[in-house]
């Protein structure tokens, strides 16, 4: 079985805090994996440190055999890994089109060239990406005008211009409608078969995890406390203790 | 990479400026002196509001330094005339390289620092540059500055000088256009719009902001270089944070993010400078109350107020159909 990430001892201390407290993670290529815990388990700050943006205290980062522990953000993203925010993040008075367009000229290393006109560079990969998002009809919007399901949407949308490997994903479904949040893990679904896209992602929505995820890594107060499938997770006395059955979490 | 395809660049903006280009032509016949001399001015000093306008309007830099850029092209170009003999144009060359070295020093240190950090650093290099040139009496001059920067016997004439600025001016805005329509000039209205996410697209975002820091420290540069063979010498104030300054109002005056904002505010500037100083010598204040109710009522600057009133008139088309 192919490994896709691997993360070995990773650690990150706050202060007295030690928010992720020596995660092994194992991401298999192809594989749609899911990250859950309550909050505060430590999940945001995971994907902060496998994508560098912030650094460890301790540990290693591994995609695909490379050590990419402490290698720069832009770098990481060059090597096939992109990720969404948690609170939406794209660019406001920017439209759809050149939000997305630029990921891709991005990733195909245009973005340093100054005598190329963009408006017809890369533009038929730049619609085909709108339009497999569903924002086709809102292709020269400015991003802070759309709704919040849109710009969670518009975000993906960024990313996927990457041509990524690997997406991370934090909470791609929230602040969604259950409308909204079920064409999204529709959508999650098609990539994943479509591109071969390596997805790992952060839910706080069980109905969303148990109904994409392959399998499933469980986070608790910075530490990680199973792995497996989610039949598996259902059946664990821990999990079951530390999360899933306390509702409250 | 560097074959420029003119087939995007929309035909809307091509017969705009070329229009204004041959009207610019004509004002330069029909003109009087004095007013010839003004739009000299004016067309100068639209290269510098410009040079602002790729840090601010088009990175999110916000740079009160664009005078020191300004003052080492100037130098540059001045002490290769006087000092060295060489040729004019060569001279000209050497300014712009001169500014562009500097740029790349000082942005190098600016482009590590955000926000207002930024701005105060920008600003340093600004009255350090000043104090340089101020009290380095046996190479700048000081406060005397360095006299009698003339032109060849062809562009002395006052018309003559106009239609060569113009043309700089044209070949300069035309390459500013394509810069921010390219896929660089893109990737700096990501890192305005969003730095943390353009990261993670795989920009370099430190990196490009240098480039920005740069090419801009040409643009002022060069705008230094014309104005001082505008006025036949150079004085270290015209690095100062005051002429600094200058450029930021300039081009928040006429829209730092438009492609004609910095002509718009520049033009506004020096026909102030022009007219308003000939009724009182209170015309800073003019300008203050102008800045003002700028940044009130139109933060978009001119242009901003100007597109966002065909947008708002667009729209209500579009709902009354």
């Amino acid at each position: 079985m192919d490994i896709m990430l691997r993360t070995e001892n990773l650690m990150k201390r706050f202060g007295g805090v030690t928010a992720v407290d020596g995660v092994d993670l194992e991401i298999r290529k192809g594989e749609i994996h899911a990250v859950i815990g309550p909050n505060g388990a430590g999940k945001s700050t995971l994907f902060n440190l496998i994508t560098n943006y912030i650094e460890p205290s301790a540990g290693k980062v591994y995609f695909k055999d490379e050590d990419i522990t402490n290698i720069d953000a832009s770098a990481i993203c060059k090597k096939g890994i992109a990720r969404s925010f948690q609170l939406t993040n794209i660019y406001p008075k920017l439209t759809v089109f050149e939000s997305v367009q630029m990921s891709l000229l991005s990733h195909r290393g245009w973005s340093n060239n100054l005598f190329r006109s963009t408006r017809s560079l890369l533009k038929e990969e730049t619609e085909a990406i709108i339009e497999m998002v569903g924002l086709k009809g809102s292709r020269d919007v400015m991003g802070e005008l759309l709704p919040h399901g849109d710009k969670k949407r518009l975000e993906l949308a960024i990313t996927l211009g990457n041509e990524p490997e690997l997406l991370l994903m934090d909470e791609p479904t929230a602040g969604m409608s259950p409308d909204e949040t079920w064409q999204t893990v529709g959508l999650i679904n098609q990539l994943a078969m479509e591109k071969g896209l390596t997805v790992l992602f952060t839910e706080h929505d069980m109905d969303v995890v148990f109904d994409i995820a392959d399998r499933i890594s469980v986070l608790y107060y910075g530490q990680l406390i199973f792995k497996g499938t989610p039949e598996e997770a259902q059946g664990s006395q821990r999990v079951k203790e530390c999360y899933l059955g306390d509702s409250s979490c | 990479m560097f074959g420029v395809d003119t087939a995007n660049i929309k035909p809307m903006t091509l017969v705009v400026g070329l229009s204004v280009l041959v009207v610019m032509v004509g004002l330069g016949f029909v003109l009087d002196t004095f007013s010839v001399q003004v739009l000299t001015e004016a067309l100068i000093m639209s290269l510098f509001a410009m040079s602002f306008a790729l840090l601010y309007g088009h990175t999110g830099l916000l740079s009160f330094g664009q005078g020191a850029y300004f003052a080492f092209g100037a130098y540059g170009f001045a002490l290769a005339l006087t000092k060295l003999h060489l040729p004019f144009f060569l001279c000209i060359l050497i300014g712009i390289f001169a500014a562009g070295v500097w740029a790349w020093i000082m942005g190098y240190l600016c482009v590590r620092l955000s926000g207002i950090y930024f701005a105060i650093m920008t600003v340093v290099v600004s009255q350090c540059t000043f104090y340089i040139l101020f009290q380095w009496y046996s190479v700048t001059g000081g406060d005397n500055g360095i006299q009698g920067l003339l032109p060849p016997e062809f562009l002395v004439n006052a018309r003559h000088y106009y239609l060569f600025i113009l043309l700089v001016v044209a070949l300069a805005s035309a390459v500013f256009y394509i810069i921010v329509n390219s896929p660089f000039g893109l990737s700096l209205k990501c890192i305005r719009e969003n730095i943390v996410r353009s990261t993670f697209v795989g920009i370099k975002t430190r990196n490009h902001m240098h480039k920005a820091f740069i090419l801009s420290g040409l643009l002022a540069g060069l705008a230094g270089i014309l104005f001082c063979i505008h006025t036949r010498s150079v004085v270290p104030q015209i690095a100062n944070w005051q002429s600094s300054g200058n450029a930021v109002f300039m081009g928040i005056l006429g829209g730092a993010s438009s492609t004609l904002g910095p002509f718009l505010g520049a033009l506004i500037w020096v026909l102030l400078d022009a007219f308003v100083s000939g009724y009182t010598e209170r015309w800073p204040l003019v300008i203050g109350l102008i800045l003002f109710a700028i940044t009130f009522f139109a933060p978009g600057g001119l242009m901003g107020m100007i597109s966002s009133y065909f947008t708002k008139r667009t729209r209500r088309r579009i709902t009354e159909t």
